[in-house]
């Protein structure tokens, strides 16, 4: 064979191996008959996603758990998508964030769910508002009992959820009704109780449920105010489910009531604090209150490795077989038309600053959850490091190699497919590789929109401060960027003439 | 065979041809000499089309040389420069088969002319099997030649083809040369600074000054009916070493 096509059978083989990985369904991917219940990334949310899983599989329906997604507005989005069919929701957050545009009240929430296509159920039981917590021996050392009692104290240091900091009920108007003097940081909800614990926080937000109150001894400051808003918890499903597969909201609507607070922080202080798998703990629930008799057999760490490998290589497989097909392409364009050139390079630079989760939230209201969105948002972040390397790996051609196959008379697009690209490849290999190590650090942020992979463990690793599941997925991420890597250089060394190899 | 009217080309302010006017006999050799800056090399590069004119025209056969005509007239052109400009990653055969695979010759056609070539410039086959950063400088030079000859143009163009030899190399390689030139009996265009070369290789010789021709005939009417002062001191100047010894000596 000869090395000039060399090239041109690497791009089939990548393109191949994507569209092939791309025809298995991903974990939870939805067949058209499959219920799929959403829940979002935080303990109590997902044994609750669970616990409506358990209920829909007990009337014989098939059904998947979407779990752990990035916040409301992903699931909110997916569901009037069409991508999930339930999950659990408060109404707190419907009132104050979700729905905070219109006219919503708690007595006209249900008709303006219906609006957009949405029903709920009545409350499951328990109310689990926003709140400040402290430490308890800080709070008393302090005299702090409420909200309004921290504004003769301006030096402590709040850390507040990325949520809480943005919400329409969190901390802006928060501050802005206690007149509280102290500016706050973002931070992750499950990072903070440990930001607290270590005395580097004074003051966090909280959820009145959370397992952690009780086992950190934490003073839940009173809102003597009435700031935060009722947060009763219910089910939201699509309103077609009722006439789709009633039995589900029949089943859905069992837990209404049946969830008091003191039951539901049992339930979270299982998962949080005893580290059982949330949905043991939603089975054991249900066994025991509804009488069901859902078996649930936790997945062996072989399985749970399989499963995140499967669907963490369909995202960086497909991704990098799409950024090299469309990269190379622009990468060309950019060194061979030169009022195109600058733009795209800005293009593909300028998309590369988003943020990863800035970019997957735009993905979700327009491509949905799971795999096409992630692997839209990967392919990219792919982009940049193939099309600049493209780019310079054609400009930095020797001017005299360019000037000779133009005088052996090659056509410019016989002289870019048998002279250019094959000079240029160890360039584009070297962004090929870049992209691949892009691909599966940033792959980790799929598990948020529901495409699986090895962000799921590190997610509820983090949620349960477990750095055993942490290490499940970033241990196995870094044995597959080397294993990638390691293929790219065998595939280096047998396409490149010796006389290009170092 | 070439025949360039009138023909200007300025690079910014710098002229590098100025109004030149120059007709290259078919089968023979024409040599360009001429310091550095006056203008062979733009000469050379008109003549092939990888420099376009910003006035007169350039004749190759009967065909006018444009944008249009300039592919196909290639093909009757072989090119060499200096460091043989061979691509790096084919081997000496891949470079000198490029073309020909390009329009489809059939496997057969290739190597058998593959191999009447390396017979004319004496190279040994198994060379033709390795890259050229494998190769010597005169191993390139000579798969150069070859690659130039693939296609049996009409026209080769040789662009100090020599310059980065060692002596030793340099005069084998000359009177290898010089004996393919006079066995093909093709239309040769060479450019050289170095007046022994020119006079070595030239049925006809043409002096660049400037941009513009100082001076043309055989080598021994330029040593010895100088048009001018300038043709003098340029012959004198590269000549001036030697006689220095021819004089110490008696």
């Amino acid at each position: 064979m000869r090395r000039s096509s060399g090239f041109g059978l690497l791009l089939f083989v990548l393109a191949v191996a994507g569209i092939f990985c791309s025809s298995f369904p991903a974990h939870g991917q939805q067949t058209d008959s499959t219920l799929t219940v959403g829940s979002k990334k935080f303990t109590e949310n997902v044994i609750l996603g669970w616990m409506g899983t358990h209920l829909l599989r007990s009337e014989e329906l098939p059904a998947t758990h979407r779990e752990e997604l990035g916040g409301s507005r992903f699931l909110w989005e997916a569901l009037r998508r069409g991508d999930i069919d339930a999950y659990p929701e408060y109404t707190g957050t419907l009132l104050r964030e979700i729905l905070a545009d219109t006219d919503a009240t708690r007595e006209t929430l249900a008709d303006t769910l219906a609006r957009y296509g949405v029903a709920m159920s009545q409350p499951l039981g328990f109310n689990n508002t926003y709140a400040l917590g402290m430490r308890a021996d800080r709070a008393d050392s302090l005299g702090i009992r409420t909200i309004g009692d921290l504004r003769s104290h301006p030096d402590l240091t709040f850390g507040f959820t990325n949520e809480f900091m943005d919400r329409g009920d969190g901390w802006p108007s928060l501050r802005a009704a206690y007149d509280l003097p102290q500016s706050a940081r973002g931070i992750d909800h499950d990072i903070a109780y440990r930001g607290l614990q270590s005395g580097q926080l004074d003051v966090i937000d909280l959820y009145s449920t959370d397992a952690e109150i009780e086992r950190y001894d934490l003073r839940v400051l009173e809102d003597t105010k009435d700031h935060f808003p009722s947060y009763q918890a219910v089910f939201l499903y699509r309103r077609d489910l009722q006439t789709r597969a009633p039995a589900a909201v029949d089943a859905l609507t069992r837990l209404e009531g049946q969830l008091p607070a003191d039951t539901m922080q049992a339930l979270n202080a299982r998962s949080a604090i005893d580290q059982v798998d949330e949905a043991q703990v939603a089975a054991n629930f249900v066994n025991r209150t509804l009488g069901l008799t859902t078996t649930f057999t936790p997945d062996t760490r072989a399985e749970r490795l399989r499963r995140y490998t499967a669907d963490h290589l369909v995202l960086v497989g497909v991704s990098l077989a799409l950024a090299v097909l469309l990269g190379l392409p622009l990468g060309i364009v950019a060194a061979k038309r030169r009022l195109l050139g600058p733009g795209i390079l800005a293009v593909v630079g300028i998309i590369y600053t988003i943020p990863a989760l800035a970019l997957l939230a735009l993905m979700v209201p327009l491509l949905g959850l799971g795999r096409v969105p992630a692997i839209t948002a990967l392919t990219l972040y792919s982009l940049l490091p193939i099309v600049w390397t493209t780019y310079t790996g054609l400009q930095d051609l020797p001017g005299p190699l360019m000037e000779s196959a133009e005088a052996l008379g090659l056509s410019p697009a016989a002289t870019l497919w048998r002279v250019e690209l094959p000079l240029a490849a160890r360039s584009i290999l070297a962004g090929i590789k870049i992209a691949v190590i892009i691909n599966i650090g940033a792959g980790t942020l799929g598990a948020l929109i529901g495409a699986g992979g090895y962000g799921q463990p590190i997610l509820t690793g983090i949620r349960r401060a477990n750095l055993g599941l942490i290490l499940e997925g970033t241990v196995p991420a870094a044995v597959l960027t080397i294993l990638l890597l390691g293929v790219l250089e065998g595939i280096e060394r047998a396409l490149l003439p010796r006389s290009m190899q170092t | 065979m070439i025949t360039l009217d009138a023909v200007s080309k300025r690079y910014g302010d710098a002229v590098a041809v100025q109004d030149l006017s120059l007709s290259v006999p078919a089968e023979e050799t024409t040599v360009l000499i001429g310091p550095s800056g006056s203008g062979k090399s733009t000469l050379l590069r008109l003549m092939i089309g990888l420099t376009r004119p910003d006035a007169g025209t350039v004749v190759v056969g009967d065909t006018t040389l444009t944008a249009a005509t300039a592919p196909s007239l290639r093909r009757r052109m072989g090119y060499v420069i200096q460091e043989g400009g061979l691509f790096p990653h084919l081997t000496g055969r891949g470079n000198v088969a490029l073309m020909a695979r390009h329009l489809g010759w059939a496997a057969d056609r290739i190597d058998d002319r593959i191999a009447d070539l390396t017979d004319l410039v004496q190279l040994d086959p198994d060379r033709l099997e390795q890259y050229p950063p494998e190769l010597s400088g005169g191993q390139r030079q000579r798969v150069s030649l070859m690659r130039a000859l693939m296609l049996d143009p009409d026209v080769l163009l040789l662009d100090e083809p020599l310059g980065a030899l060692d002596p030793m190399i340099r005069a084998d390689l000359q009177d290898d040369l010089r004996a393919i030139f006079r066995r093909l009996g093709k239309t040769v265009v060479f450019v050289t600074h170095d007046i022994g070369e020119a006079g070595f290789f030239g049925d006809r010789v043409v002096l660049l000054r400037g941009g513009q021709v100082e001076q043309r005939g055989t080598m021994a009417t330029l040593v010895n009916e100088p048009a001018s002062p300038f043709v003098a001191d340029f012959i004198q100047a590269q000549r001036a070493p030697l006689q220095h010894l021819h004089e110490d000596r008696s």
